[in-house]
């Protein structure tokens, strides 16, 4: 065996047996969601994303991430077979290449003949294999794969709510510097900070607008640091570390949960101003880690601070 | 983004990631995990683009983006492990019980970061050396000096790994 072809084998014992989780997609579109420019509310939290994006449903009932991964970085060792990779809660065409490639003969199991008449057809995501994951199968031997049975569909119930592209959303139009709109005056901004030119009204309730203020070099649609006002109380987050009177800070995660600073959540401050409204100011993801956990909550401390209300 | 084009991007992400994490993690030297994070980042660039690189080889693009974070991270992680070598080991760092793919992932591992990316991807991949050069915006020429230095360096370790 030559160099190359020892290298090679090398490789593929060390990553072989490595799988990208079937999570992978919506992985990625959440990490992109949490820095766009949130104009939504659900419930007491925002999450919804400016752009709409369809999250594959990935199956939950079997143990997740129980793959052969666990094994990769082990010691090369001869294993007289094949480790089943774990395809659970792909895409059933995707599980069978998968399991082609890895050197198994995938078989799929559908409902059969007159399933169509019985009201169900097969499903699309795998939902277990025979042998299961993680068991040592011979080279070629059959690997089943299951997908549920679905009920078939009928007439396609599904109204076309957000059909891609950007919803058309009022806006505040020209703010000059950005700082002054709905009442409000932003009095500090971080150096490096202003505004980019958006601003959306109506997205957080009655009487409520948004403003997203930017770092230089940031795509169009994404924030660095965005103010949120309206007099929805949702808006007011009282759960958090509270910094001055009527005022809390803390990082929530996509669900509105409460998490520890760091890349899956998002440094939140909220204020209950004078009068009925509310502000909130979020710091993106990417730009609370730019600064690090410190400088992050005493610029949103500062910046939540000097908003005040605009005769 | 259309539906057809979220559609055609989870697809897109269902045929390619596996493939992606394992470059990553050879040409990084990190955990799956780490490699992970990686390609998700990787992946979170190609998708903001998608609409405009579908129709346009956005497997080339996931890649070049995969191999240059990985060569980025790879070179952050280096300088932390140059602090841990720099207090001498206890026990020789290879012991002759390591076997000689152990012995040439070691290898493969202190190589410079660029140079792992080559071999990878022209021996790992199987992509040819202009496309290597494209990958990694350089010369074929250097992808050849590159390829040759490394794959030196690893037949030393291959012959130091086999058992007397």
């Amino acid at each position: 065996m030559n160099v190359e072809e020892a290298l090679k084998e090398a490789m593929r014992a060390k990553v072989g047996e490595v799988y990208a989780p079937p999570s992978m997609g919506s992985a990625v579109r959440r990490r992109r969601r949490r820095s766009l420019v949130r104009f939504r509310t659900t419930g007491a939290v925002l999450v919804t994303a400016a752009v709409a994006v369809t999250v594959p449903v990935v199956l939950t009932n079997t143990t997740p991430q129980a793959g052969p991964a666990a094994g990769a970085s082990a010691p090369a060792i001869a294993v007289p077979g094949i480790v089943v990779p774990d395809v659970v809660g792909m895409n059933a065409k995707q599980a069978y290449l998968l399991l082609e490639q890895a050197g198994l003969t995938p078989v799929l199991m559908t409902p059969g003949e007159g399933a169509d008449q019985a009201g169900v057809v097969a499903g699309e995501k795998v939902i277990m294999t025979e042998p299961a994951a993680g068991a040592v199968a011979d080279p070629k031997a059959l690997v089943q794969i299951k997908v549920p049975w679905e009920p078939a569909p009928t007439v396609s119930p599904t109204a076309p709510e957000d059909e891609g592209g950007k919803p058309e959303i009022a806006n505040l139009g020209d703010l000059g510097d950005g700082l002054t709109w709905m009442g409000i005056h932003v009095g500090y901004l971080p150096d490096g900070v202003k505004w980019g030119g958006d601003s959306y009204v109506g997205g957080f309730g009655p009487k409520s607008a948004t403003v997203p203020y930017v770092t230089a070099g940031l795509e169009e649609g994404m924030y660095s640091i965005q103010v949120i006002v309206g007099v929805d109380r949702n808006l007011l987050r009282r759960d958090g570390e509270q910094v001055a009177p009527g005022t809390w800070i803390s990082n929530y995660g996509e669900g509105g949960e409460k998490l520890d600073f760091g890349a899956g959540s998002t440094l939140t401050a909220s204020r209950d101003l004078p009068g009925d409204q509310v502000v909130q100011v979020l710091f993106s993801p990417d730009y609370s880690a730019s600064l690090g956990e410190k400088t992050a909550l005493a610029e949103i401390a500062k910046v939540i601070e000097h908003i005040r209300v605009e005769k | 983004m259309t539906d057809e084009d979220e559609a055609a991007f989870d697809e897109f992400v269902a045929a390619r990631s596996t493939a992606l994490l394992r470059t990553a993690i050879l040409v990084c030297g990190a955990s799956a995990h780490d490699a992970e994070d990686l390609v998700q980042g990787a992946l979170e660039k190609v998708y903001r683009h998608w609409s405009r690189i579908r129709a346009d080889n956005p497997e080339a693009y996931a890649r070049k983006v995969v191999v240059n974070s990985a060569i980025t991270r790879s070179r952050r992680r280096r300088v932390i492990q140059e602090i841990t070598f720099a207090a001498p080991p206890d026990t020789p760092v290879e012991g002759p019980d390591l076997g000689l793919r152990e012995a040439m992932l070691t290898e493969l591992r202190k190589l410079p970061a660029r140079m792992r990316a080559v071999l990878v991807l022209r021996y790992w991949e199987d992509q040819s050396e202009a496309e290597t050069a494209v990958l990694l915006g350089c010369s074929v020429g250097t992808v050849k000096s590159q390829a040759a230095r490394g794959l030196a360096r690893i037949r030393e370790a291959m012959v130091e790994g086999v058992p007397a």
